[in-house]
């Protein structure tokens, strides 16, 4: 049964990726930072990567219009250096995902980070051992469990994301439409079966996240102990 | 020649020390929570005194002048109360971790020798028992060829028979490799046993006790 | 603290005794968003002749608006952009069919912040233009609906996919013209015509027949009298003078 153009969710998936690779990267290095590090200004920066979490979409989307519309400061620097747009391009859709999933991702890793006993860092610093091949040999591999989780909400929030999509966005259909937008728009047009087809395929990708993020959380809760 | 004389201020009262060690074996003793662990952490450099100085071998690890050396040049070895064995590693990885490939692993080999730990070598650390895991902790603290070793209550976890095992061959390698050797315990008998000098540590103050 | 206590009270007694006192007729008006900025025009002067009047006013395209009412929003009036959605409603038994009634007409142009040349040609300059080109949704806003068809009639709808921004209603492809986030758009002449940053707007080609814009009282209205003088104002002179400052069309007074 194939009744719909599987655009949407070809494009979703693709700015879900694009979008947790950069959170991945900025999470760890931003995590890394904050539970490391004492410095002037921390709690505000700290509070301006969680800010997401609470603000209404809307806000998120005017700001990113403001940042990088055709005549923000942002756009005009892309598109005069780079020669790239991000309203209404997949771009834009892919950093609206970007920042409202970095404070979930950011959240994770700082409680994955948290659990690892500093002292196996201590012992392999009296080893002589760099901070950055302690990170990687030791930090990161015994995290790598709650980063992992982290990651899957991450993906499904970005999967997710539709109010400042949608603002930055905008729907142009098979370029900026996500499977959220064509939801709403087949909903707007009275097309109420698409929008089911449309419901039930992200619903179950969801479903799906969330139940292995449970069952993952539960299997690696047993394994990794102390020693 | 180690040299040590620092203040610092703990939660409930002020730790000061000031004592000198050649290669020798030093026995901290004191009631828990006296600042034993504090005074290992300030030679090894995870946490640092208020003022004052410690010095190796010529070597200022701390002093009031300038930023402390980073624990990564101390060349210390330390092994923690609870080991701290890298819980995804085997016992050969923890062992090796700080080893470059192609270095002359001769002296590691006979330190497994000795401690009986060969055929532990694939295992990880949740396979293998306590005595066991003193026993490669106390390897892989040794396998960078420290110029210092510093043993938090290496005994504690180990019954009468691996412990006296274990503790002959602590004075063995400390004959074969002439490096100062502090360990903190909270029985008397061990450090009797082992030490050439013991301080008592209580509640921050230092006095020297008589051996034997 | 006592402040703040004491304002509430007052706020509280405040508004006990205006909806006490006047005894206000409240209209609610479901009007389509193109209508917004002449609405307000409207208002302001049916006020003058009608004081005890108290209007609200809910703007959207006109077939979210159509299916707010379907499912039972409140609402007085309803000023559509498109016959058809009046139809629907027409269709339910939602409204008085005796009371619609057309009261503007638009047209649809291509607009942008920028001037057009004088030789300018509609095909080549869509098809010339890199950026995107803003329209209406064609399946939920009726501006969008009579933009496929005039593209689709000049051949050009299959050409531009990919490239059209679709706006949930007319205003919104102003405001992405506007903020130069889209070079183009195709809107009704009258937000043209309003719009401070509009510079430049080309009749398009390929219209069928004029846009027209009908009334009509909702049947399950509970202020059928004031609906029906509202509605009447706009069609009499005043109201069509107004809507022809603002750009629209005076009904030519067909029968609908």
């Amino acid at each position: 049964m194939m009744p719909y153009d599987l655009s949407p969710l070809w494009l979703s998936l693709r700015v879900a990726t694009i979008s947790t690779i950069f959170v991945f990267f900025v999470s760890l290095a931003l995590a890394r930072l904050m539970s490391r590090r004492e410095f002037f200004g921390k709690s505000f920066i700290e509070a301006l990567i969680l800010l997401p979490l609470v603000l209404p979409p809307t806000v998120i989307g005017f700001g990113l219009i403001v940042l990088f519309g055709v005549n923000g400061p942002l756009g005009i620097v892309l598109e005069q250096w780079f020669g790239f747009r991000v309203v209404f391009t997949w771009i834009g859709a892919a950093i609206a995902s970007f920042v409202v999933s970095l404070p979930l991702m950011y959240q994770s890793v700082l409680a994955a980070f948290e659990k690892v006993d500093p002292r196996w860092e201590n012992v392999a610093r009296t080893m002589g051992v760099s901070e950055w091949r302690i990170f990687r040999t030791i930090t990161f591999p015994l995290a790598w469990s709650g980063i992992l989780a982290g990651l899957i909400l991450a993906f499904a929030r970005g999967i997710g994301e539709f109010g400042a999509t949608l603002m930055i966005a905008g729907y142009i259909p098979g370029v900026t439409e996500t499977v959220p937008l064509a939801i709403y728009f087949a909903y707007e047009a009275g097309d109420m079966e698409k929008s089911l087809f449309w419901v039930l395929i992200i619903s179950s990708l969801g479903v799906a996240a969330i139940t292995w993020v449970n069952y993952w959380r539960r299997k690696t809760a047993v394994r990794i102990g102390r020693e | 020649m180690l040299q040590v004389d620092f203040q610092k201020q703990l939660e409930h009262f002020s730790l000061e020390t000031k004592f000198e060690l050649d290669k020798e074996i030093l026995a901290l003793v004191g009631s828990s929570g006296s600042g034993k662990t504090t005074l290992l952490n300030c030679l090894a450099g995870i946490v640092h005194p208020d003022t004052g100085q410690i010095s190796l071998n010529g070597t200022d690890f701390f002093n009031d002048q300038q930023k402390p050396l980073k624990i990564q040049k101390r060349k210390v070895g330390y092994l923690f109360q609870d080991y701290a064995l890298f819980p995804h590693l085997t016992v050969e990885q923890n062992i090796l971790y700080a080893v470059p490939r192609k270095t002359d692993v001769s002296h590691i080999t006979e330190l497994t020798k000795i401690l009986g730990i060969t055929s532990l070598l694939g295992k990880y650390p949740h396979q293998i028992s306590g005595g066991e895991k003193q026993r490669v902790a106390l390897t892989r603290s040794l396998a960078a060829q420290p110029d210092i070793l510093l043993l938090d209550e290496p005994f504690s976890a180990l019954d009468d028979a691996n412990r006296d095992r274990c503790q002959n061959e602590l004075v063995r390698i400390h004959q074969q490799w002439q490096i100062p050797m502090i360990f903190v315990t909270h029985r008397i008998a061990d450090a009797e046993k082992l030490a050439d000098h013991i301080l008592r540590i209580e509640k921050g103050q230092m006095t020297e006790e008589p051996v034997r | 603290m006592k402040k703040i206590i004491s304002l509430i009270t007052a706020a509280l007694l405040l508004s006990g005794c205006t909806s006490s006192l006047a005894k206000k007729e409240e209209l609610f008006v479901s009007a389509a968003s193109s209508l917004t900025e002449v609405m307000k025009k409207m208002e302001e002067e049916f006020l003058k002749v009608e004081p005890d009047i108290e209007m609200t006013f809910n703007y959207g395209s006109s077939s979210k608006l159509r299916s707010q009412i379907e499912q039972g929003a409140p609402a007085d009036l309803f000023l559509s952009a498109s016959q058809k959605d009046m139809e629907l409603l027409e269709s339910k038994q939602l409204i008085n069919a005796d009371s619609v009634k057309p009261f503007a007409e638009n047209q649809l142009v291509l607009a942008s912040v920028e001037e057009f040349p004088t030789s300018a040609d509609f095909s080549e300059l869509l098809m010339n233009l890199e950026g995107t080109i803003a329209i209406g949704e064609p399946d939920s806003v009726p501006l969008g609906a009579y933009s496929k068809s005039a593209l689709e009639n000049l051949n050009l709808w299959q050409l531009l996919d990919g490239r059209l921004i679709y706006a949930k209603d007319a205003r919104q492809v102003v405001t992405y013209v506007e903020s130069g986030n889209a070079e183009l758009g195709i809107m009704y002449s009258s937000d043209a015509v309003i719009s401070r940053e509009i510079a430049g707007t080309l009749e398009i080609p390929g219209q069928a027949e004029p846009i027209i814009y009908p009334g009509a009282v909702l049947a399950d209205s509970k202020n059928q009298d004031a609906a029906k003088a509202f509605m009447d104002f706009v069609t009499g002179s005043q109201g069509q003078a107004i809507l022809e400052e603002y750009g629209f069309l005076s009904a030519t007074g067909e029968t609908p």
